[in-house]
């Protein structure tokens, strides 16, 4: 460009950017030469877009690396052996030093490592001599999702380095961007990053330098943390003659992640970990994290921590990162990979309420206004995977106004405080334990006194009451008791595999005293699933190092709270926990070999079949479910029912007196009917005719192999004889059809009579007589059919009367009532109106209350027009 | 062999544009930076640094003066903006020829160093020497204030113009600068 026309063109657009928007239009048009307005139009869209273009230093942009005068160090290393590691390649390099991937040679073995040499600076007596303190501490932490420190020294030029399990893999937040991951399946990640976390923080190591870069997940998608307790040993105030709580702080921090109290130079506790996790979290869910840095000094970077709330994650997700193909100079480094990645932000609405109140609870200032421990985190954000509430809320406006006051107040005694708040929190035994090696085995006694406690309240006192008339108080104080234990207990020792396997069974066994879905309980439903959520967030953690016993319990555990949830009708849970219990069984059966006893090989299959089953049938269940899903789910229970080899095992009669093939008789019969049920509702009658003759089959042969015969068996195969009989009928055969219903009305008032109080007999044979008023209707026979279904009607009433929240029959008496309809409509039609009219305001009321199962959706609607049928003539 | 830097200064200020003088002085400069910068990186592990504490520090080290003569502190800061851009390019450069692609397990990383944003810096370094063949009190501007930390009061001083100049060319220079990353 010649200097005069950049002269010109200087003094122009200096006019420009001083004109209203509105003139600036014709000053340009104004000007004669093209190429100068051209130009001038280009620096003027570029003035209005720049603000923050190169605003901020460039050493702050863009850093000051070393690595020019270090490379050829480095580089030397490629090929040499440090102690017993050959150093393959480099791997990484940063502020503390340089990773290399190496090898080690054992006898007949090689192994891959990752070396971790620290940089020159440091004090290497110091930090070996650290290391040694530590690593008993370090080498125990044993977590599938944590890269154990496998070894340490020091290179003969005196620098110290580490070595730790080689992780193939990717930061968390590239790995979740790559992929795509849903929000939801981020959150699934993140709470195994927080299972990680919080077993350390059990062994008493804190990370304190948790950042995506240091969450790696490898090629199997399970993520890896790195580097616990190796910012404690490279800290410049540790020292080992003072204990944590008097300790400055540690100062190798990372800004964007580092919490308050680390800028402060406060001691630094679980709590800061919770904090960084917290910002990565929020950075997972919306790309971006809540402060921006860039540039600032630690003063001023505590002065914001201090003076400035985070923006909510949901407000965060409006504003993605601009799509923007210009390098955005102005957002701190580790962003740079975020352009272009449209797909980074959740959307916006599902991060409010729930995710924004987590998320805000884990980064507040106060560490003790956050989760107490990682753990409460992972909780809640598991609760909200669930469906269930969550413990955080927003903050409020009285605590608001209260932080405005003690944010005057000086900084000693909110650290003198924040002290004394997490010593109480912590356990006395773990804190003893922590303080010095002497008072360890007096903890340890504690320690076991609380766990034999804790134990014989659950199981034996209790049990040895639990039938005394008049005990309910008396167990439910020993239910509170034993939680507290057990909640102390939880605390400690995360890495004691048979401690938390304990620990699991214990909460279950309290959760079956407050409210087992399947037998007597206290009613205490909520505390009920809190201590089910307990016991299966133990046997979740320890889930990949269990046995099949284990990972069959968890299974359990699932199905408890699937049967709590569909009789809640929050049918979302429901499916959530049929699904994992189905999955962990299919896993266990396909994984079962030949060290599995058969029996048990078996016994994985049919639950797990059974589970399919229970899945299709909350599938149809959910007012939205999918009804094809649902068809694929009973094809697979089918599938593993038929796999089952036929063997000597399957007549040995398990501990609920029924053999393991009546199971699966059982499974088959009624997966078989659901099939048939669904056809029937979808109108393919002949799939259906033969799924209904299919589960006649199989309920002959439960009967048959009942020995002696099994009542309920008898009910089930009345149960298949109606069914296929009103479907044949319906079809054409109402002879055929007739005779089978006939049968099942027998063998319903045969059970029935043997035992007046069997409810299934009784819902049964009123079932029996609505297939006969049924068929009586297509063979034009409303006066027999109207007598058929009176009985049905009775039944069904007395009943209801006692379990009026009984949806089952309640739904078979609206169609009861409908049938009666027609009927009447067919005889004279003159009550027709009143039966339709009672039927619909059956169905009408459980949609009303939301109980109104998928497959019967239609029902309302259908009998509005029963009723405009009537009334209109 | 100790270099006297306030001798070289002193040469520097009266016999402006001398260029042995500061191919003498640029290396000493260019290493006592980032010698603090990295000891600075340690000290406060990487926290950000100020760049204009950052050079301050290295002028009373290297002149090893309590008071700042002002006519001198002016030099060294324009020599200092200088060898900031150096280094910085000459980092950007030698990671981008360096940088293999696949997986880097990166246990740290010193915060706030960018690794993918050389690909900005080399382009608006390429753009720069574009404005200072037909600008280059603008250019001179942009390298004080972006690599050297400058305040525009600072600049004015050593460029010896009015500060509202310095702001006025500072803005213009962003500017046309802008615009020629993003049509990129």
């Amino acid at each position: 460009m010649d200097i005069k026309t950049w002269d010109r063109i200087k003094e122009l657009f200096t006019q420009a950017i001083g004109l209203p928007e509105s003139d600036r239009e014709s000053f340009l048009a104004n000007i004669p030469e093209a190429d100068i307005r051209d130009e001038l139009e280009r620096m003027l869209e570029a003035h209005f877009r720049s603000s923050d273009f190169i605003e901020k230093p460039a050493m702050v942009e863009h850093g000051f690396v070393e690595s020019g005068s270090d490379a050829g160090v480095d580089d030397v290393r490629i090929g040499s052996t440090i102690d017993e590691y050959t150093v393959i390649e480099k791997i990484g390099s940063g502020g503390m030093g340089s990773v290399y991937l190496a090898e080690y040679s054992g006898e007949g073995f090689t192994k891959r490592v990752a070396l971790k040499l620290i940089k020159r600076g440091m004090d290497t007596d110091l930090v070996m001599k650290r290391f040694l303190m530590e690593r008993q501490i370090l080498g125990r932490l044993e977590h599938p999702n944590i890269a154990t420190m496998l070894d340490g020294g020091s290179t003969t030029e005196g620098l110290p380095y580490f070595v730790l399990e080689y992780v193939d893999g990717v930061s968390i937040k590239t790995f979740c961007e790559s992929n795509r991951l849903s929000t939801r399946k981020r959150l699934e990640l993140f709470v195994k990053v927080c299972s990680a976390v919080s077993y350390a923080h059990q062994n008493l190591v804190v990370h304190r330098d948790l950042k995506p870069s240091n969450i790696l997940i490898n090629k199997g998608g399970e993520p890896k943390l790195l580097d616990f307790g190796i910012s404690k040993l490279l800290s410049p105030d540790w020292d080992a003659t003072t204990t944590e709580a008097t300790a400055t702080q540690f100062r190798v921090l990372t800004p964007e992640y580092a919490s308050p109290e680390q800028f402060r130079g406060e001691m630094t506790t679980t709590g800061t970990d919770v904090y960084s996790l917290g910002i990565v979290l929020y950075e997972l869910l919306t790309g971006r994290r809540p402060f921006q840095f860039g540039g600032m000094s630690s003063s001023e970077i505590a002065e914001v921590l201090l003076s400035e709330d985070p923006v909510k994650p949901s407000t965060a997700a409006l504003n993605p990162y601009r799509a923007s193909t210009v390098p955005n100079f102005s957002e701190p480094a580790n962003d740079v990979d975020d352009f272009g990645m449209a797909s980074v932000t959740a959307d916006s609405r599902s991060l409010k309420g729930d995710l924004d109140n987590i998320v805000l609870k884990a980064i507040r200032r106060e560490p003790e206004r956050r989760y107490a421990s990682v753990q409460e985190m992972a909780d809640d954000i598991q609760r909200h995977l669930d469906g269930l509430p969550v413990t955080a809320t927003a903050d409020t406006f009285t605590y608001r106004a209260g932080k405005f006051i003690s944010r005057h107040r000086p900084a000693f005694f909110t650290a003198v405080l924040v002290s004394v708040l997490l010593v109480a929190s912590a356990s006395i035994a773990i804190w003893q334990a922590f303080r010095a090696n002497e008072q360890r085995a007096a903890a340890e006694e504690r320690f076991n006194d609380v766990r034999t406690l804790a134990n014989s309240l659950i199981f034996d006192l209790h049990d040895s009451i639990k039938d005394l008339p008049g005990s309910t108080p008396a167990r439910k104080i020993l239910v509170a008791r034993a939680l507290e234990y057990l909640d102390k207990l939880a605390k400690q020792e995360a890495n004691d595999m048979s401690l938390q396997t304990e620990l699991a069974a214990g909460y279950e066994k309290i959760a079956d005293v407050q409210g087992n879905p399947l037998g007597s309980n206290l009613g205490e439903i909520d505390g009920a699933i809190e201590s089910y959520g307990k016991a299966l967030n133990i046997r979740q953690t320890l889930f990949e190092k269990g046995t099949p016993d284990d990972r069959y319990a968890t299974a359990m555990l699932h199905s408890k709270l699937f049967r709590i949830m569909q009789v809640r009708g929050q049918m979302d849970e429901a499916e959530s926990h049929c699904r994992q219990a189905a999955n962990i069984l299919e896993k266990l059966s396909v994984a079962a070999d030949d060290a599995t006893d058969d029996a048990t090989a078996v016994l994985y299959r049919i639950t797990a079949a059974r589970f399919y089953q229970e899945l299709g049938d909350v599938l149809v269940t959910k007012t939205d479910g999918d009804v094809e899903q649902a068809l694929e789910n009973y094809r697979k229970s089918i599938s593993l029912s038929e796999s089952i080899p036929t063997s000597p095992v399957l007549d040995e009669i398990g501990a609920d007196g029924l053999s393991l093939r009546e199971k699966i008789l059982s499974v088959k019969q009624l997966v078989y009917r659901r099939l048939g049920q669904r056809f029937e509702l979808r109108q393919q009658n002949d799939e259906a005719l033969s799924a209904y003759r299919r589960a006649l089959e199989e309920s002959e042969k439960l009967l048959a192999a009942g020995n002696p015969r099994k009542p309920s068996a008898e009910i089930v195969l009345a149960i298949s004889l109606g069914n296929l009989g009103r479907l044949e009928a319906v079809t054409g055969d109402p002879r055929g059809g007739m005779e089978k219903v006939d049968r099942a009305i027998a063998i319903s008032e045969r059970s029935l009579a043997a035992d007046e109080k069997n409810y299934l007999a009784a819902s049964e044979l009123a079932l029996a007589y609505w297939n006969a008023g049924s068929i009586f209707l297509i063979q034009n026979e409303p006066g027999r059919s109207l007598a058929s279904l009176q009985k049905a009607l009775d039944i069904q009433k007395r009943l209801l009367e006692n379990n009026p929240n009984d949806l089952y029959n309640l739904g078979n008496l609206a169609e009861t009532y409908a049938s009666m309809g027609s009927a009447t409509e067919k005889a004279d039609g003159a009550e027709a109106r009143k039966w339709y009219q009672l039927s619909y305001e059956i169905w009408k009321q459980m949609k009303d209350r939301n109980v109104l199962a998928g497959y019967y959706a239609h029902k309302p609607g259908e009998l509005e027009q029963s009723l405009a049928r009537v009334s209109s003539r | 062999m100790p270099t006297d830097v306030t001798l070289l200064l002193d040469e520097l200020n009266q016999n402006r544009g001398d260029r042995e003088t500061l191919d003498q002085l640029m290396p000493l400069v260019y290493g006592e930076l980032r010698r603090l910068a990295a000891s600075f990186l340690r000290r406060e592990h990487a926290v950000s640094i100020q760049t204009t504490e950052l050079v301050h520090e290295a002028y009373f080290k290297l002149t090893k003066q309590r008071s700042v003569d002002w006519n001198n502190k002016g030099q060294f800061f324009a020599i200092a903006a200088q060898a900031m851009r150096r280094i910085l390019i000459d980092a950007a450069r030698s990671r981008k020829s360096k940088r293999r692609d696949g997986i880097r397990l990166s246990l740290d990383e010193a915060p706030t160093v960018s690794y993918e944003n050389e690909a900005g810096l080399l382009e608006l370094n390429d753009a720069l020497e574009r404005l200072a063949e037909f600008d280059p009190r603008q250019a001179k501007i942009v390298e004080l204030r972006y690599f050297g930390g400058l305040s525009i009061d600072e600049i004015a001083a050593v460029l010896e113009v009015s500060p509202a100049t310095v702001r006025r060319d500072w803005t213009i220079a962003k500017a046309w600068l802008y615009s020629r990353l993003s049509t990129k």
